[in-house]
């Protein structure tokens, strides 16, 4: 709440506020960039009440600041490594998937991104027997596939059934759905936090579906919402200890390469091709780690592009078959 | 953590007057007033003026989409009606068909089927629920003039016969009965031409199609060939692609809220690399590939015989489909 309004303090009477309000103060980074004095006159407060209510307006608003150690038993005791199940990604991210991390996984359209959403979110079902919620944006979802890979497992009947019941899915039709979910996501989350719901891994599938629509907007307003969106999920993943995984798309780029100038060659820069991620370089820094996907044959070569802990270019290469990625 | 107005769908006009007035964030217009949210009268007034229930309108602006647990969507997936292409192979490997509430997209180059496939498509829908058909109608949003009635009525006439034949071979009373209503007129009465020759047309009949559906309820199959024609006047790639994904995102509404399937054609194009021979690839680039649901690439082979490869499908491995173009539709090819 930004806004002033009675139920802040009990000074601030219907006068007070329609006084402030006249002249220009809405919100409480109005009033505490104002002077007191000035308020003193537009209220005829008296100046102790005034500093009283700066007093008052900081300590409810302000941040507060913690020592690392303290920090450092929170995340000691608070976070997780989810193991995703699938052995060779567990060894290449150290362990699974941390708690108040964003992951975020690229690729070309049909290098098995889905697929490898799909895998994670059973083995996170099946073994650990956590929740997981699956937003999904373009009706991709498949629980045939789930179903499919489990049969192929050779997973007795009931748990199969139990598995699929931990997945919750959810479809958004766009980015303000998206929004309304993640809120009330967040408000469920910290209700529950008690009891433990075990809910520790997020996926979303995908972001371009959700962001492309704003692409050519001409008063930017697709930046502005990226930058929510990613303060939303952070804050989500760091107050209620789970990890988002994020589904992006890649895209093939044509870079010129200048050449030194040779005589014997005519052409005088060479053209190669770059597969990079989209949503460009303002996305580049919101999620911690970055899965660069890529599909030969029946193998799906993962190689990180981006990480706060793991080396970059260290790389290994998954199996598709019919129970999933392995 | 608070959420902004700005994460809102409000108008803009809405939104800056809020903003004036200082109402920055969901929690400073509605108000917790001992347990129950109140609309702050200033907002409420402010409101007002674009909707005459203010609550109501505020309720639906922040509403949750429900969630499913993933045992109850396979249920639906499984229930999900198809429409039989009438290549049996095709028709095996996508578990009975093209899929409702989903979005499926043929591309190839010129006279590899793409047009004969959503005729087909057309006609198939309307089968009667007597031979296990889906007993629609459709919608065939032509973008480049290739919608051909008499080629239509020649593959509307080839199903007519082949159901009667079975209604006949089978003495089944309920076929026999179905078949009274099922004809060569009944078919061609049941789809229907929108010719949209830019992408304002287009959008515009889409935006249209969802007023359109909620009329027609028998609606089970959108048609767009082809989706890669109107757009490619657009110049600037930003603009192509934004409004190919706004398209996409009520294509997927439309699918799922009126349980239709949506058949999208597309063109090819010339994927150049350097040191490597070009090769021919879908158009619309990688953004496209990404928002489709499934992906088949047509290909034309020799005189009849057509091959259909699978791009994109989450469920199950790449194939390649031989099938035929003949005067009664697409078919099978007959191994002698």
């Amino acid at each position: 709440m930004a806004r002033l309004c009675k139920e802040m303090n009990s000074l601030f009477s219907e006068f007070v506020l329609k006084n402030l309000r006249l002249c220009g103060f809405h919100t409480v980074v109005d009033f505490l960039e104002e002077n007191p004095e000035n308020l003193v006159r537009i209220t005829k407060l008296p100046y102790k009440d005034i500093v009283l209510l700066r007093h008052n307006i900081i300590a409810n608003f302000s941040a507060f600041q913690s020592s690392g150690k303290t920090a450092y038993n929170e995340i000691v005791t608070n976070s997780a490594m989810v193991s995703t199940g699938i052995e060779r990604l567990d060894a290449l991210l150290g362990g699974g998937i941390l708690t108040g991390n964003i992951y975020e996984v690229c690729g070309l359209s049909g290098s098995c991104k889905t697929q490898l959403c799909l895998t994670i979110a059973m083995n996170i079902a099946l073994s650990l027997k956590q929740k997981v919620y699956y937003i999904d944006a373009k009706l991709d979802f498949s629980s045939r596939r789930i179903f499919s890979m489990l049969e192929e497992k050779q997973i007795a009947e009931t748990d199969v059934t139990e598995t699929l019941k931990r997945i919750e899915v959810v479809r958004i039709k766009d980015l303000y759905q998206l929004f309304s979910f993640l809120h009330t996501l967040r408000e469920n989350l910290a209700q529950r936090e008690l009891e433990s719901s075990f809910v520790r891994v997020i996926i979303l599938d995908s972001l371009p579906a959700v962001f492309f629509s704003f692409l050519n907007d001409t008063n930017n307003e697709g930046i502005a919402l990226k930058s929510q969106l990613a303060n939303t999920m952070k804050h989500i993943a760091l107050e209620c200890h789970v990890a988002f995984l994020l589904v992006n798309l890649a895209s093939r780029h044509f870079d010129e390469i200048e050449n030194l100038p040779d005589p014997d060659l005519t052409v005088s820069s060479v053209q190669t091709e770059v597969v990079k991620p989209a949503l460009g370089k303002q996305w580049l820094h919101i999620p911690s780690t970055r899965l660069l996907l890529k599909k030969v044959e029946s193998q799906v070569h993962v190689s990180i592009i981006k990480s706060i802990n793991i080396p970059l270019c260290s790389s290994c290469i998954l199996n598709i078959k019919d129970e999933g990625l392995v | 953590m608070f959420r902004p107005l700005c994460n809102l769908p409000l108008p803009r006009l809405l939104s800056s007057k809020l903003r004036e007035l200082g109402f920055m964030y969901c929690d400073d217009v509605c108000i917790d007033r001992n347990g129950k949210p109140i609309l702050d009268p200033i907002a409420e007034k402010v409101l007002r003026q674009w909707s005459d229930e203010p609550c109501t309108y505020w309720k639906e602006l922040l509403a949750t989409p429900a969630t499913k647990n993933a045992f109850s969507h396979l249920q639906d997936e499984c229930d999900l009606g198809r429409i039989e292409t009438f290549c049996r192979s095709l028709d095996e490997y996508m578990d009975g068909g093209v899929p409702l509430q989903r979005i499926t997209e043929f591309s190839g180059a010129p006279g590899s089927g793409k047009t004969q496939m959503c005729l087909q498509l057309c006609v198939d829908v309307q089968i009667p629920r007597a031979f296990c058909g889906l007993e629609g109608q459709a919608v065939f949003v032509d973008t480049c003039s290739g919608f051909t009635v008499s080629r239509l009525s020649e593959i509307a006439e080839a199903c007519v016969n082949h159901c009667s034949m079975l209604a006949r071979d089978g003495l089944n009373q309920n076929m026999l009965q179905a078949m009274k209503h099922f004809s060569k007129i009944s078919i061609l009465e049941n789809v229907f031409h929108v010719l949209c020759l830019t992408h304002v047309d287009l959008m515009a009949s889409i935006i249209y199609l969802k007023k359109f559906l909620s009329k027609h309820k028998q609606v089970r199959l959108i048609v767009i060939d082809s989706i890669t024609f109107p757009l490619q006047t657009i110049d600037n790639s930003l603009q192509r692609v934004s409004l190919l994904y706004d398209l996409m995102e009520n294509l997927r509404t439309i699918a799922s809220e009126f349980d239709v399937a949506v058949v999208v054609t597309n063109n090819l194009t010339t994927k150049v690399e350097t040191g490597k021979e070009s090769s021919l690839i879908p158009a619309l680039g990688e953004s496209f590939g990404h928002s489709v649901n499934y992906r088949f690439l047509l290909g034309r082979m020799s005189d009849s015989n057509f091959v259909c490869v699978s791009g994109k499908n989450l469920n199950k491995s790449s194939v390649t489909v031989p099938f035929q173009i003949t005067r009664s539709g697409i078919r099978e090819v007959q191994n002698n």
